[in-house]
């Protein structure tokens, strides 16, 4: 069975609305009716789980990774061509006449057109009210990305976030003479928005052409952390990766990036989402209110122009009439996000009366029922969470500092339990490297082999039990396991404390382990501090494909997010080697020979156990880049889409569709 | 009755005082730092400067009670300092923008309410154990026994399932705008909060009614040859209708219970709607000035109400 058959057979056999309200007439109204609703919620639940647990084993261990190998084969290749191909395209690209462009545009609009992607109408969706900033370069949220990733651009984009597969956007070429120097050959006839709110702030410099110096500026800004006032700023998140650039040239069309050392994952990085370019104008103008979030502070050279910004309101963007890809992408004529519905209710309202076009509500079960009773006018896509979840365990101090111990633990885990009981067997896996990372993980099929990810989870236990005893686990007393207050604040993970704790109880069967929770505010520090309490929650996003960064990240020696203080003279030489091999095959082989070697002594303390999985709703007619698990997890997918995704306005799905009107240039 | 205006003025303002203390103390004792909530899912990506940096901004990293001496005195000078989540904007600015739609809500829900409570109340009680008494009482205790958000939910199963009409959640028209669009909007909400808050109104008027209407000031005012219309409608419901003001109050309270469900549930940006946002993103001044707010409404409608009731019936302003 395919893995797509998969997750669309995840929501067959549920009650149907109409089958719900005959019920409800014909039992009355009152508790009779309420029985009825909840009844109907409780089986959607029973068959998802039955269907998860015999169906997830065989989805990991079939089509998706001869797919997905096939993908990183072609990633491959393509990396390698890559940079072959794209001094061509750039030599081509400057022979040609513009009017020989021009001729060349029309027709691959008319292919794009003829091969059924359509140009015009919007798309209007939920985006969460987490808009901590209007500037990227200074925030963690991602809702932020929503946003931006439509109106500004990166040097390079992804083509396929889960293979890593890269396109320019700044930049239409790059090369890598040796392993620290990037050159990024920079694209003409670029230029920062001239209208809208933006366009119209005093300190903007709307329509001029995009220089080397805005970018040099921008990367300067992060990798300094110095505002133009002269002041530091510790919310620069991307500062550490910036600092790996020693020095910069550029001159009128392109851009020279020497880093301090030999980096091959730095190049994926530049598509990082978060890398979006600011207008120094604007953004050194405003800086003393970056909190303060309206589209007057935004102005961009991406593929629309920001209209509305209004936190809790209303967001919106038309298209840049001067966007460079003209007249290929992008294929809307405009965006409109609206703020978080907070009931199900209303989200439901929204989407089944289509004034919203995409639907992925915080429970599954209301999603897959809702696609459910719309089947024939909708489809469900899967977006893998790249917030990792994890255990942690404190391996570099007493007790926990015997990897008997530390390998006990990782045994003990029940991944797939933990899917199951947190979310409803929407879920996959992880190693050390997430699935998400498809290219650099270790195959779902052969992570079952794996102490700790077994599917016959007896053995593992079995493992568990013997090692905790023999390491003296029973003498340690009453353990607390921490969970981060904000994942227990959700309703539907509020048992996870004591489910954890539980889970380590029945392993080592025992009554030792207490299941508390502890605010980020002290988990954090203590983590970085590498004095922390063993924990359960998220860990920082993954946000580029490349898989390398987050392992020496964690495990060389004097990697900043080491908290275990691990050392292991075979870990530094493999991973640093990786870090400097410029062919991808070799370097995949690296990755996941220290995956191996890390797994073995459980982990070290960092047990990886999964990244799970929100299905969303579209309707027929709206197309998003990736619309398949086959295609790609929709990881961090804005500036794909932002460019990539039209709708089909002829589709019988479109009927009645009610879409509010973006606010205007 | 002017002590006694003072006492009720003195007492109320204690009252709004514990609620907002309340209120204070209970965003921070549940789960989950307002600095790390505002960032959502994310939260796990911050560092600990950053997370450190915002709690600054926002002051929660001054002693506990620091905050509770900052905020009292900030709020007994109306200053509500800024929402955490849409830091741009005042707490003010975000209770103005919500206000409009709850009281265009909850006038409408009232209105719906009285609307139907009064008539079925009074018909029930002039056709006592009759059929059309059993059908309608029976309807109230329906009404008791749904809870609103059954009800609501259950209507819009309906109303999307035969495509009736559009409810526009997205557009959020106000009723002076747009007023069909802001009508089929409001449609389901304001009936399922109507039906909802007339059960208790309806029976508690046709007992009323059914216990004056033997009283001898109406077997008398029957006696002179009054139209059983005048006996009704001037002698009996005027004297029934003096307890049924007296639990206006508490309807005020319970329309606005119901309205933070309708609001959510319709994607009404009122101000039931900025509680439960800002309970879930933890922007401690919006939700700790809705609640002080909300209890300044409730505890001073019970004021009026009483101090009305003493105007009426002068027996209770003696005693």
């Amino acid at each position: 069975m395919s893995e797509r058959s998969y997750w669309q057979r995840m929501s067959r056999k549920r009650m149907s609305r109409r089958g719900i309200l005959s019920a409800s007439a014909r039992a009355g109204v009152g508790a009779a009716g309420l029985a009825l609703v909840g009844c109907g919620d409780d089986d959607d639940d029973g068959q998802s789980v039955a269907q998860v647990q015999q169906q997830q084993q065989a989805m990991q261990q079939q089509a998706q990774d001869q797919a997905m190998q096939q993908q990183q084969q072609q990633a491959m290749q393509q990396d390698q061509h890559q940079q072959a191909q794209q001094q061509a395209m750039q030599q081509q690209a400057q022979e040609q006449s513009t009017q020989e462009q021009a001729e060349q545009q029309a027709a691959q609009q008319q292919a794009m057109v003829s091969e059924g992607k359509k140009y015009g109408g919007s798309i209007i969706e939920q985006s969460a009210n987490v808009y901590e900033t209007y500037d990227a370069q200074r925030t963690v949220a991602s809702p932020v990305l929503q946003v931006l990733a439509n109106v500004q651009s990166k040097l390079l984009r992804f083509e396929n976030p889960n293979t890593g597969v890269l396109t320019g956007d700044l930049a239409e070429g790059w090369e890598l003479p040796d392993a620290t120097t990037i050159v990024l050959h920079l694209r003409g006839g670029v230029n920062w928005h001239d209208a809208g709110p933006g366009a119209d702030h005093p300190s903007a410099a709307p329509g001029r052409a995009l220089t080397p110096a805005d970018i040099a500026w921008n990367i300067d800004r992060q990798r300094n952390k110095v505002l133009e006032n002269g002041e530091e700023a510790s919310n620069f998140g991307r500062s550490a990766y910036w600092g790996g650039v020693g020095s910069m040239d550029y001159d009128d069309v392109s851009l020279t990036l020497n880093l301090t050392e030999a980096d091959a994952t730095f190049v994926q990085g530049l598509a990082n989402e978060f890398n979006l370019m600011n207008q120094p104008e604007l953004v050194g103008g405003t800086e003393d209110q970056y909190t303060e979030v309206d589209a007057s502070k935004v102005i961009g050279t991406g593929p629309y122009i920001l209209t509305r910004w209004d936190p809790g309101e209303g967001i919106s963007a038309v298209k840049n009439p001067n966007f460079y890809a003209l007249p290929d992408k992008p294929y809307l004529d405009a965006r409109v996000w609206v703020q978080t519905f907070q009931d199900p209710n209303a989200y439901r309202i929204a989407f089944e009366q289509k004034q919203v076009d995409f639907m992925s509500d915080p429970d599954p079960n209301t999603t897959l029922a809702i696609h459910d009773s719309l089947q024939d006018e909708t489809y469900l896509t899967f977006q893998g969470v790249a917030n990792t979840v994890a255990i942690f365990t404190p391996s570099n101090k007493a007790p926990w500092n015997d990897l008997r111990l530390t390998r006990a633990i990782d045994l003990a885990i029940n991944r797939r339990q933990l899917i199951q009981q947190l979310h409803n067997g929407l879920g996959k896996v992880s190693g050390p490297v997430t699935w998400m990372q498809e290219a650099w993980a270790i195959p779902q099929e052969d992570l079952e082999t794996f102490p700790g990810y077994r599917i016959d989870k007896e053995q593992d236990i079995e493992e568990a039990r013997a090692l905790w005893n023999a390491a003296g686990g029973p003498e340690l007393g009453q353990i607390d396991w921490v969970t981060s207050e904000l994942w227990a604040s959700r309703s539907a993970w509020s048992a996870t404390p004591g489910i954890v704790a539980e889970m380590f109880n029945q392993a080592f069967d025992t009554d030792q382990f207490n299941g508390i929770t502890k605010p980020y505010l002290e988990i954090i520090p203590s983590w970085i501090a590498k004095d922390f309490d063993p924990f359960f929650s998220w860990i920082p996003n993954i946000e580029i494909p490349d898989a390398r960064a987050d392992m020496i990240g964690a495990f060389t020696t004097d990697a900043g997010s080491n908290y275990w203080e691990i050392s292991d003279p075979y870990i530094d030489d493999t991973l640093n080697a990786a870090k400097q091999e410029l062919d991808y095959e070799t370097a995949y082989q690296m990755v996941r020979e220290v995956q191996e070697y890390v797994m073995e002594r459980g982990q070290f303390g960092r047990s990886i156990c999964y990244n799970y999985i929100y299905p969303a709703i579209r309707y027929n007619y709206n197309h998003p880049q990736l619309s398949s698990p086959e295609e790609g997890w929709n990881f961090l997918p804005y500036s794909l889409n932002s460019v990539e995704q039209w709708v089909d306005l002829d589709d019988p799905s479109a009927e009645g569709r009610q879409p509010t009107a973006p606010v205007p240039l | 009755m002017q002590g006694y205006i003072i006492r009720r003025i003195i007492g109320a303002i204690f009252v709004v005082f514990l609620a907002g203390t309340f209120s204070f103390f209970a965003i921070r004792i549940l789960p989950g730092d307002a600095a790390s909530a505002a960032l959502g899912l994310d939260a796990g990506s911050a560092s600990a400067e950053q997370i450190a940096e915002r709690r600054a901004e926002y002051g929660l990293d001054k002693p506990l009670a620091t905050q509770y001496g900052n905020w009292l005195w900030d709020t007994i000078r109306l200053d509500l300092g800024n929402s955490f989540t849409n830091r741009a904007n005042s707490v003010w600015y975000e209770i103005g923008r919500s206000l409009p739609y709850s009281i265009e809500l909850g006038v409408l829900i009232v209105i719906v309410g009285f609307a139907v409570a009064f008539p079925v109340g009074l018909l029930s009680a002039i056709f006592q154990d009759r059929w059309i008494d059993y059908t309608l009482r029976s309807l109230a205790i329906l009404a008791l026994a749904a809870p609103v958000f059954w009800t609501a939910a259950i209507a819009s199963l309906f109303v999307l399932e035969w495509e009736l009409f559009l409810i526009d959640v997205i557009g959020q028209p106000h009723i002076w705008e747009n007023p069909k669009d802001a009508i089929t909007w409001y449609l389901i909400p304001m009936l399922a909060g109507g039906f909802a808050g007339t059960a208790a109104t309806m029976r508690l008027l046709r007992s009323q009614m059914l216990e004056v209407m033997r009283q001898d000031y109406v077997r008398t005012a029957r006696a002179k040859g009054l139209r059983e219309s005048v006996v009704i409608i001037r002698h009996a419901l005027r004297n029934a209708l003096l307890p049924v003001l007296t639990v206006m109050g508490v309807t005020v309270a319970t329309i606005i219970g119901s309205q933070v469900i309708l609001e959510n549930m319709f994607n009404i940006p009122g101000i039931g709607n900025l509680i439960i946002s800002s309970l879930f993103e933890r922007d401690n001044p919006v939700f700790q000035s809705v609640i002080v707010l909300i209890a300044v409404f409730v505890v001073f409608t019970n004021l009026v109400v009483d101090i009305l009731y003493g105007i009426i019936d002068p027996r209770i302003r003696l005693s």
